[in-house]
C-alpha cells in the first residue's frame, strides 16, 4: 500500500523559490486509506481511497491567505499560489500578522515500526476470519479492517522542511446475538501486529456474555471502565480543557487554578508521539512536545500553537493546526499512566459495581465543570463480590470528569491503544472508579 | 480599495473531458471483469471567510477535483479513488476497484443486485440567483465586521465570531447501464456566534443556529436574508444575560422547542434511525444500528397523531435537494412517519429490496469523489400543525422554551437521548418568563415524540440545516436540511445535572 504519489519535494521546492509572495508556505497530505467494511455477517464495503491536498498559505505585505488545490502539477500550484495572493490583496494590512516560522526545525526522529503494505486480501481475510467465529457462535459480525498511511510535509521560503510518514491498522468487530452485544478493536502501527482471531474472539464472547440483561436503576454506581472506555472518556479532556485559547479566552474551567489538584493524584496525563505514534511536527512545522497536561491529580498543563504561545509569553508546543487557526490547540494522544493492578484485580476488588466495556457518543454537557453524557455500550455487568453477577441493560451517564476522576481507585499494569469513538488515539489503562452517575437506562 | 471578484477556477474545463474519461473508466472496469461500474468526477470549489474579534481568523478558498470508481464484480462491491485525471489514472482505478471487488466477494451472504432504474441523460442544477463566488470578497468580510462590531460593543464578550461559507460541487456520473448525469450544487450561508464570560462562568449564543450557522443550497441571496446585523445585539444581550440566570429546572416538564433546536432532534431520532443500511446491520460496529427494524414499517407508532415526517429530495433550499443521488436515482418525496405512524425507509439500489421495495428512494451519496455512497438522511421536515406560536405559549400553563442546539448524545440504538440548548425561557402562566441558563433534556425516542401534542403552523416553518453529519468508515460528511415549526411536547425530563 504505497503512499503513490511520486516524490513532489523538487516540484514544490521550486515553487516556493518561484512563489512572487514574501513568504509562501505549502502542507502536502498525501493518505491512502484503505478500509474494508462488514456488516450483516458480509462486506459491505470495500475501499481504496488516495487523497492528496496541497494547503498553500501565503503572506504578502502584511496579508495573508490559504488555498488548498488537488491539482499538484506545476500549473496547479502556480494557480493556487497567484489565487491565494488575490485572495490576501483582498484584506487590510494586519499590523499583527505572524511571520512563518523560521527554519530550519529540528524533529525527532520517529522509530521504524514496521511499514509494509496490506492488500484487499488480507483485509477480506480479517473479515471472513470475524464473520465465521460469529456464525460459529450464532451471532452477527460487523466490523473493520483499515490500513492507513499518511504523509505531511511542510515546507515555507523561511528554511522549514518537515516530512514524515504516520502508518495506523485498525481491526474492529462487532458481534450481535439476541439481546447481547460485543465488541472489540485492536489499533496498531504494524499490520503483522493485528491479532484478528483475539479481538474476534473477544467480541463474541462479550456478546454471548451480555445476553439476557437485567435492568438497573439509574444512581451512583461504583464502575470498572475498560480501557477503550477510559480512552473515550480522557478524550473530552482536549475538547474541554486541554487548549490553551480556552484558557486564555477566560472560559476555562481552571482559570487562574493552574498547578491546583483537581483529580486523584493517581492520574497523570501528557500528549506525546513517543508511545503512541503520531508526526513529530504540528501544522506550524514546529517541533512536537512532550506535555504534562495532569500530573498526580494536578492541572498541570496546556497545549499551545504559535499564537497562543505568543500571548502567553511560552514556546508553542507544537500542536497547531494550519495558521492562521481560530480554534486554537489540540492534544491528539493523550497517554495516560498506568497504575499496578492486574486487569482482572481491578474487577475482583470491586464488592458492588458495573464493568463497562465501550463508551459511545460522548458530547459535553458544560465545559466550565468539566461535565459530559454518554452511553455505555458492547457489554455492561453487573459485578458481585469481584466477579460478574449478570449482564444490565445499557445506561446513560452523565457526569463531571472532575467528580469521576476526583477520586480513582486503581489503574491498571497494562494499558492499550486505544481508539475514541470520536477522534484520536490514546494509550489508557482500565480505571476502577468509587463512583460514576448514571443518569437513565436506555431500554436495551 | 477597489470592489475585486475573484472568478471561480472553472469546472467548465472539464465538461469536454469527463465523458472520455469516464467512459475509459467504464470500459476499463468492464474488461476486468465488473458486471456494473459507474464513475464520478467531482469538482468542488469552496470558500470560508470567518472574522473572530475583528481579525480574519481564516480566509481559505479550496478547489478539490477527483474521480471515484465503484464496481461489482463477483457479485461484491469494490471502489477506488484518485485525483489523477488523466485516463490511465482512471483506467489504473477501474482495475484497483475489480480486485478490491473479488477480495469483498470472498465474504458474501449473496450477490449484489441493483433495482432497477431508467438509464438517465440530464443535466441539473440548483437555483442560484447571485454567485456567491462572484460577491467581492470586500463585501462579505465588511458584513462580518459590520456584525464583530456590534457583538463586541460589551465588554463581557470575550469571544464574537461570524462566518460566510460557499460551496459549489460539479458532478458527472457515468453508469455501465447508460446513465450521465451533470449536476451542479451551490450552497451558501453564514451565522455568528458570541461568547460572554462573568460570575464564573461562560455562556455562548449562535445565529440563527449553532455549529456553522444557517445554510440553504442557493446564492448569496441567502447571506442578506438571514439578517445577522439585525439580531446581532439582541444574541449578544442574552450571552451575558445567562451568565446570571438560574439553572434550567430537573424534573419533567412541557417543553416546547424552537425549530433550531427540533432540527437535530429530528436529524438524530428520526433520520438516523431510518437510515436504511443501519436497520439492516450494516453500521452496527461504528454509530450502531436501530430500534425501528422493518417489521414495525406500516404499523409502529413512532408519534402522536398530529407527528407527520416528509422526506424530500425536491425542496427548494433543502441542502440534500438535488436531480439525483449518487446511484442515478432521481429525488424523491415520501412519508417517513404519517399520522404517527412509521412509514419508511432511506434506501439505495441496493437495499431497497430487503423490505420488499422495488425501487430506491434516492439516499445514496457520498461526500465528493473519494467516498463510496452510503445511505444517508435526505432533507426530512416535522410538517407544520395548526398552532399560532403565541397561542401555543398561552396555552402551557407550566414549561420551558428551549432554543438553539449546544450539545447532542444518543445511544447505539437510536432511543436515549439527551440534548443540550443554548437558552430557555421557563413559561409560566401562559406568559414567557425568566431566562434559564444550561437548559437540557433526555427522552426516549418513541415516548418523546408520542408526547408531541402541538406544532406551530406555517407561518413559523422553515428550513434549518445540518452541514456537519458524520457517518461510515472511512468517515464522511454530508449535508441536509430539517423543517420545522415550534413544537410542544408534554412531560420531557429536563435539567440532567451530575
Amino acid at each position: 500500500m504505497p503512499v503513490t504519489t511520486p516524490d513532489l519535494t523538487a516540484t514544490l521546492e521550486a515553487a516556493i523559490a518561484a512563489s512572487p509572495a514574501d513568504a509562501t508556505e505549502f502542507i502536502l497530505t498525501d493518505s491512502r486509506e484503505e478500509l474494508t467494511r462488514f456488516g450483516d455477517n458480509a462486506i459491505t464495503q470495500n475501499v481504496a481511497k488516495q487523497v492528496r491536498t496541497l494547503s498553500i498559505r501565503v503572506q504578502h505585505q502584511g496579508r495573508e491567505a490559504r488555498v488548498d488545490t488537488t491539482q499538484l502539477h506545476e500549473k496547479g500550484i502556480r494557480d493556487a499560489i497567484q489565487d491565494a495572493l488575490g485572495l490576501a490583496a483582498l484584506q487590510e494590512p494586519d499590523p499583527a500578522m505572524m511571520p512563518m516560522l523560521q527554519g530550519p526545525q529540528a524533529y525527532r526522529t520517529q522509530p521504524d515500526r514496521g511499514m509494509r503494505d496490506g492488500s484487499p486480501e488480507d483485509r477480506a481475510a480479517h473479515a471472513g476470519l470475524a464473520v465465521r467465529l460469529c456464525l460459529e457462535a450464532g451471532a452477527r459480525a460487523a466490523g473493520i479492517s483499515a490500513q492507513t498511511r499518511t504523509r505531511v510535509v511542510i515546507l515555507n521560503s523561511r528554511g522549514v522542511h518537515a516530512d514524515a510518514t504516520t502508518q495506523r491498522c485498525e481491526y474492529s468487530v462487532t458481534a450481535d446475538k439476541d439481546d447481547g452485544s460485543g465488541w472489540a478493536k485492536q489499533v496498531v502501527s504494524n499490520p503483522d501486529l493485528v491479532d484478528a482471531e483475539a479481538i474476534a474472539q473477544r467480541a463474541v464472547g462479550k456478546a454471548l456474555a451480555s445476553r439476557h440483561h437485567r435492568p438497573l436503576p439509574p444512581g451512583h454506581y461504583p464502575v470498572v471502565l475498560e480501557a477503550a472506555a477510559v480512552a473515550d472518556l480522557v478524550r473530552m479532556f482536549p475538547w474541554m480543557a486541554f487548549n490553551a485559547l480556552d484558557y486564555l479566552e477566560g472560559r476555562h474551567f481552571a482559570l487562574n487554578r493552574m498547578g491546583e489538584r483537581f483529580f486523584d493524584p493517581k492520574l497523570t496525563i501528557v500528549d506525546d508521539i513517543v508511545e503512541v505514534p503520531g508526526l513529530p511536527f504540528d501544522y506550524e512545522g514546529v517541533p512536537r512536545q512532550r506535555v504534562a497536561l495532569i500530573e498526580e491529580g494536578k492541572f498541570s498543563g496546556l497545549v499551545h500553537d504559535r499564537a497562543t504561545a505568543a500571548r502567553a509569553g511560552v514556546s508553542p508546543t507544537g500542536h497547531g493546526g494550519p495558521a492562521p487557526n481560530p480554534y486554537g490547540a489540540y492534544a491528539s494522544h493523550l497517554i495516560v499512566a498506568p497504575g499496578v493492578v492486574r486487569d482482572e484485580d481491578l474487577v475482583r476488588g470491586l464488592d458492588k459495581g458495573l464493568l463497562v466495556t465501550q463508551l459511545h457518543y460522548l458530547n459535553v454537557v458544560d465545559r466550565m465543570d468539566l461535565s459530559v453524557t454518554g452511553m455505555t455500550r458492547s457489554g455492561t455487568f453487573w459485578v458481585e463480590k469481584g466477579e460478574i453477577a449478570y449482564p444490565v441493560e445499557n445506561m446513560r451517564f452523565t457526569d463531571s470528569l472532575i467528580h469521576m476522576l476526583g477520586s480513582i481507585d486503581a489503574l491498571s499494569r497494562d494499558r492499550e491503544w486505544a481508539a475514541a469513538f470520536w477522534e484520536g488515539t490514546s494509550l489508557a489503562p482500565a480505571m476502577r472508579l468509587p463512583r460514576m452517575h448514571f443518569s437513565s437506562p436506555a431500554g436495551f | 480599495m477597489t470592489p475585486t471578484t475573484l472568478a471561480p477556477v472553472a469546472a467548465d474545463q472539464l465538461v469536454s473531458q469527463a465523458r472520455d474519461l469516464s467512459t475509459a473508466a467504464l470500459n476499463a472496469a468492464q474488461v476486468a471483469g465488473a458486471t456494473y461500474a459507474d464513475v464520478r468526477i467531482v469538482h468542488t470549489l469552496r470558500e470560508r471567510i470567518i472574522l473572530k474579534n475583528g481579525q480574519i481568523g481564516e480566509l481559505e478558498r479550496s478547489h478539490d477535483v477527483g474521480t471515484g470508481v465503484r464496481v461489482i464484480a463477483e457479485g461484491a462491491w469494490g471502489f477506488a479513488s484518485t485525483p489523477d485525471l488523466t485516463p490511465e489514472a482512471l483506467v489504473d482505478a477501474a482495475k484497483m476497484a475489480v480486485r478490491v471487488a473479488r477480495a469483498s466477494a470472498t465474504v458474501r451472504q449473496h450477490p449484489v443486485r441493483l433495482a432497477h432504474e431508467r438509464p438517465v441523460r440530464d443535466r441539473w442544477q440548483t437555483p442560484c440567483q447571485i454567485d456567491p463566488f462572484r460577491v467581492p470578497l470586500e463585501v462579505k468580510i465588511a458584513h462580518l465586521r459590520e456584525i464583530d462590531a456590534i457583538l463586541r460593543e460589551r465588554s463581557e464578550i470575550v469571544v464574537a465570531e461570524s462566518t460566510i461559507e460557499s460551496m459549489r460541487e460539479r458532478q458527472w456520473f457515468a453508469t455501465t447501464e447508460g446513465t450521465f448525469i451533470d449536476q451542479e450544487i451551490t450552497r451558501c450561508g453564514g451565522g455568528f456566534e458570541v461568547t460572554a464570560v462573568g460570575n464564573g462562568d461562560a455562556q455562548t449564543r449562535s445565529f440563527p443556529a449553532s455549529f456553522r450557522g444557517h445554510h440553504k443550497t442557493m446564492g448569496y441571496e441567502i447571506v442578506p436574508a438571514l439578517k445577522l446585523v439585525e439580531n446581532a445585539a439582541r444574541i449578544r444581550d442574552e450571552a451575558i444575560d445567562l451568565l446570571t440566570a438560574p439553572a434550567c429546572p430537573g424534573g419533567r416538564n412541557d417543553v416546547i422547542l424552537m425549530g433550531g433546536q427540533l432540527c437535530l432532534q429530528i436529524h438524530e431520532s428520526v433520520g438516523h434511525p431510518n437510515e436504511l443500511d443501519r436497520v439492516l446491520g450494516m453500521e452496527s460496529n461504528y454509530a450502531g444500528v436501530s430500534f425501528c427494524t422493518p417489521e414495525k414499517q406500516g404499523k409502529f407508532r413512532y408519534g402522536s397523531e398530529v407527528v407527520n415526517l416528509v422526506a424530500d429530495g425536491t425542496v427548494p433550499g433543502g441542502l440534500a435537494t438535488a436531480g439525483y443521488d449518487d446511484d442515478g436515482v432521481a429525488a424523491q418525496r415520501w412519508h417517513v412517519v404519517r399520522d404517527g405512524i412509521h412509514q419508511g425507509y432511506f434506501t439505495n439500489r441496493e437495499l431497497c429490496a430487503r423490505i420488499g421495495e422495488n425501487r430506491s428512494n434516492g439516499c445514496n451519496r457520498a461526500e465528493g469523489w473519494s467516498n463510496i455512497p452510503i445511505v444517508r438522511i435526505p432533507n426530512l421536515s416535522l410538517m407544520p400543525g395548526t398552532w399560532d406560536f403565541d397561542a401555543l405559549i398561552a396555552d402551557t400553563k407550566d414549561g420551558i422554551l428551549m432554543d438553539t442546539n449546544r450539545s447532542w448524545s444518543i445511544d447505539q440504538m437510536r432511543l436515549n437521548f439527551q440534548f443540550g440548548c443554548e437558552i430557555a425561557w421557563e413559561i409560566k402562566d401562559g406568559k414567557r418568563g425568566r431566562l434559564l441558563r444550561n437548559p437540557n433534556y433526555q427522552g426516549i425516542t418513541p415516548e418523546f415524540w408520542n408526547s408531541c401534542d402541538a406544532i406551530c403552523d406555517n407561518r413559523w416553518f422553515d428550513l434549518w440545516s445540518v452541514i456537519n453529519c458524520g457517518k461510515g468508515q472511512p468517515g464522511q460528511t454530508a449535508e441536509m436540511s430539517h423543517g420545522s415549526s415550534p413544537a410542544r411536547f408534554r412531560g420531557v425530563v429536563t435539567g440532567v445535572t451530575t
